[in-house]
């Protein structure tokens, strides 16, 4: 199979049967609710014009549906979770834990907070499925 | 003085002498305050002599530079003496209101000698200070003693350090806790080290302070105000933004126990297991079911303070709900998954005045003891510890505080019950005090932490674990983080750590909320007119790291018997988040050394070290022939 660039709509997609087929991950988000903007934004050591947008609605251990979004105002979802490229890059290869992403400042969270401590282990697992997607990243 | 009132206030219990004397300016240029001022004098007056529950051994509260500032977290306030738990140096951090109070009453500290005949309380307002009568108040709870003062005195804004049962009664891990009657206040817990024990020795129930009324006269003399309130500004702008704040504030310290869990940093069944259902016992859960409220601390954005009024069917004093620390002892220690059980255990400590660390480190220690049919049931009186089951450690709870029955050998702590036992070896203590609620098996530097800390296994020295599990480096001063089970390299910054959190704690300031360290140093310069930058500021940290442990060689510290890493906690977990790691101690702590300048036999800093950081006479104590 050839590889899916990120961010992009067939990167999602394959993000989303990963998590549809993971066990580990439908245990260990067995109480998240609510849905997602991935909002990757261009930075300066990247060739990255513009903001991409990726939806993800992610219900008790599943994802029930995932596409790039063109207009932001599209939804309305309850977390967003933003930064520049090269920071997610990081996260989607596993080099950066995405809760020390936050801590430190190098993405940026909007949502229930309790939710999100609630579900570290559900952050961890959708990670790992991250990893098992043969991405292309533009620094490749 | 600028950033300080230039006034200590002494009080000798048994002469009832009460004076207020200049600050020592050199000693304050060097040592700053909080817990490093209060070293440098104690450093005069504690020798191996000084018995730590005598009427000769000072107990000293003092503020810092930045209390009553308005910097951000700066409302904290140490209290100092040779603690009665370890005989080495003892010291408790607190916040709350009562460190900026006691500066607007226009004293920098208070040093209480002696012992009173009867019990009484220490009266300090504008108008004067006076020793008061606290028969009425013995027995009382912490909480309970606060307001019945507040109330004596018709006085609602007198803010206390009050003792509970536990100080009076001598348990050598007493706490004071401060209290108030501001809305949306939170406790102050000065918890490690039984400073409560060293009251309750003096037989003094509380100290009672209020400053002016008169807003005019809160006013501080700050070297460069300008200069100070931009950084405050700026550091207050980071704050709002920093996303440690907002998870403080939604979930407290305790919501971090799921994911620090989740990488095994939270000692389960007596740190013999990785395997348990933290999210049951965390500040997340208690967030979403039994939050009532929030509360704060002097000058904090944050209000990382939990309010619970109830937890199931049990009522809390003053709605004060749990740390992290208190859940991780009362829960996962005892696999006890019960949050409202967890959450009231924790209160009762806290009113009881019982630092929540030592006592449930210890009683899960009998709950191991028991597993392991060294400690006989017949001993317990009829209590029952059975892991999961947290009721026989409530019940132990009152017991230790009241020293009744089994609880009058736990009220000396894990050390002397594993001694009664034959078992010393597997109590999780280091000089007698039980380490704290991180595991270095799942971040290697709170090895050397807890290990070379002056106050025994304590996390208030330098929580590292944070650098190693958030990431977060604080490039300004050279602080770095390393993969969290790598041992070698790690050293210095794990020193560097330290000295850091020794000015947090001279300043005196929270560790939860970290505002960029530049603007910390520009506050503090600002305030006092110090040469302090980012460049030197850790030299002041050191300095007064190197002055407890002269202290403590003082009192006798052997550094090769001491700095030893509890038997269990080497070795290795087949299950969890620690994934099989234990840190390779040795090296950790020769690389530790070679870093301190400080010699492996005796564990003294070198002649050349004290000196190069200006401490000239203590180097001449310290390497005078015996
Ligand atoms: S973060 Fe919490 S403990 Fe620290 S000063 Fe603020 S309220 Fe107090």
């Amino acid at each position: 199979m050839s590889k899916v660039r990120f961010p992009s709509e067939e990167w999602v997609k394959e993000l989303e049967k990963e998590l549809n087929s993971s066990q580990a991950y439908a245990d260990a988000a067995k109480n998240w609710e609510g849905d997602f903007y991935f909002v990757i934004s261009p930075d300066k050591d990247h060739q990255v014009q513009e903001t991409t947008y990726l939806y993800m609605d992610l219900w008790r251990g599943k994802c029930r549906e995932a596409y790039l979004v063109k207009d932001k105002d599209a939804k309305q979802p309850a977390f967003i979770m933003s930064g520049p490229y090269s920071k997610w890059q990081r996260v989607v290869t596993a080099q950066l834990d995405p809760l020390q992403g936050l801590m430190t400042g190098q993405l940026k969270l909007k949502g229930n907070m309790v939710m999100v401590m609630k579900n570290v282990k559900a952050a961890q697992e959708m990670v790992k499925a991250c990893t098992r997607i043969d991405a292309e990243f533009l620094s490749e | 003085m600028n950033g300080y009132t230039g006034k200590l206030l002494f009080v000798n219990l048994t002469t009832g002498e009460i004076s207020d004397r200049e600050l020592n300016r050199a000693y304050a240029a060097d040592y700053l305050g909080g817990s490093g001022l209060a070293a440098r004098y104690l450093y005069d007056w504690l020798d191996a002599s000084t018995d730590p529950l005598g009427p000769e051994n000072p107990l000293v509260f003092m503020n810092g530079p930045l209390d009553a500032a308005g910097a951000p977290v700066s409302g904290r306030f140490a209290v100092c003496a040779r603690a009665p738990q370890t005989g080495l140096w003892g010291e408790a951090i607190a916040g709350n209101f009562f460190g900026p109070e006691l500066k607007y009453a226009g004293y920098d500290g208070i040093v209480i000698r002696g012992q009173a005949n009867a019990p009484c309380y220490l009266h300090i307002t504008p108008d004067g200070v006076e020793i008061r009568d606290a028969q009425r108040l013995c027995g009382m709870t912490t909480f309970d003693a606060g307001d019945a003062i507040r109330a004596e005195r018709d006085d609602p804004h007198l803010v206390t350090a009050c003792i509970g049962p536990a100080g009076e009664n001598l348990v050598k891990f007493a706490l004071i806790l401060t209290s108030s009657a501001r809305a949306g206040a939170k406790k102050g817990i000065a918890g490690r080290c039984g400073m409560g024990a060293v009251m309750g020795s003096k037989n003094l129930k509380a100290v009672a302070v209020r400053g002016s009324k008169h807003p005019l006269q809160h006013k501080l003399h700050l070297h460069d105000p300008a200069r100070f309130r931009a950084a405050m500004t700026g550091a207050q702008h980071f704050l709002s933004d920093d996303m440690a704040t907002e998870v403080l504030r939604a979930v407290g310290s305790s919501g971090a126990l799921d994911y620090y869990g989740l990488l095994g940093d939270v000692p389960t069944k007596y740190w013999t297991s990785g395997t348990f259902d933290y999210g049951k016992v965390s500040g997340n859960l208690l967030a979403e079911t039994i939050l009532t409220g929030r509360a704060t601390c002097h000058a904090c954005m944050v209000a990382c303070g939990r309010k619970v009024e109830r937890a199931g069917d049990y009522i809390l004093p003053h709605a004060e709900g749990p740390e992290l620390e208190t859940l991780a002892g009362f829960g996962a220690l005892i696999l006890n998954d019960d949050l409202h059980l967890a959450t009231y255990i924790g209160s009762q400590c806290d009113s009881l005045g019982l630092d929540s660390i030592s006592t449930g480190s210890t009683i899960a220690f009998a709950y191991y003891l028991r597993e392991l049919g060294v400690l006989p049931p017949g001993d317990l009186n009829g209590i029952e510890l059975v892991w999961g089951d947290g009721n026989g450690a409530l019940q132990l709870v009152r017991d230790i505080a009241h020293r009744r029955g089994f609880g009058a050998v736990l009220a000396n702590g894990s050390r002397e019950l594993g001694a009664r036992y034959g078992v010393e070896g597997l109590a999780v203590q280091i000089n007698g005090m039980e380490v704290a609620m991180h595991d270095p098996r799942a971040a290697t530097g709170m090895a050397v932490t807890y290990a070379t800390s002056p106050i025994g296994g304590s996390h208030n020295h330098s929580d590292y674990f944070m650098v190693e599990t958030s990431g977060r480096p604080i490039d300004e001063l050279g602080i770095e983080t390393h993969d969290r089970f790598a041992c070698a390299g790690k050293a210095a910054s794990i020193a560097r750590h330290q000295d850091w959190r020794t000015v947090n704690n001279a300043s005196v300031t929270c560790f939860f909320p970290n505002p960029p360290a530049q603007a910390m140093v520009e506050m503090l310069a600002a305030a006092t007119g110090y040469d302090i930058t980012t460049q030197n500021v850790l030299s002041y940290g050191e300095r007064i790291w190197n002055l407890k442990r002269a202290i403590n060689l003082k009192l006798g510290y052997c550094a090769r018997r001491a700095e030893v890493l509890p038997e269990l906690i080497c070795r290795p977990l087949l299950d969890g988040g620690t994934e099989g790691h234990v840190p390779e101690f040795d090296l950790m702590m020769r690389e530790y050394y070679a870093y301190r300048d400080w010699d492996w036999m005796t564990g003294k800093p070198t002649q050349k070290k004290l000196r190069a950081l200006g401490m000239q006479d203590i180097a001449a104590d310290v390497w005078k022939s015996p």
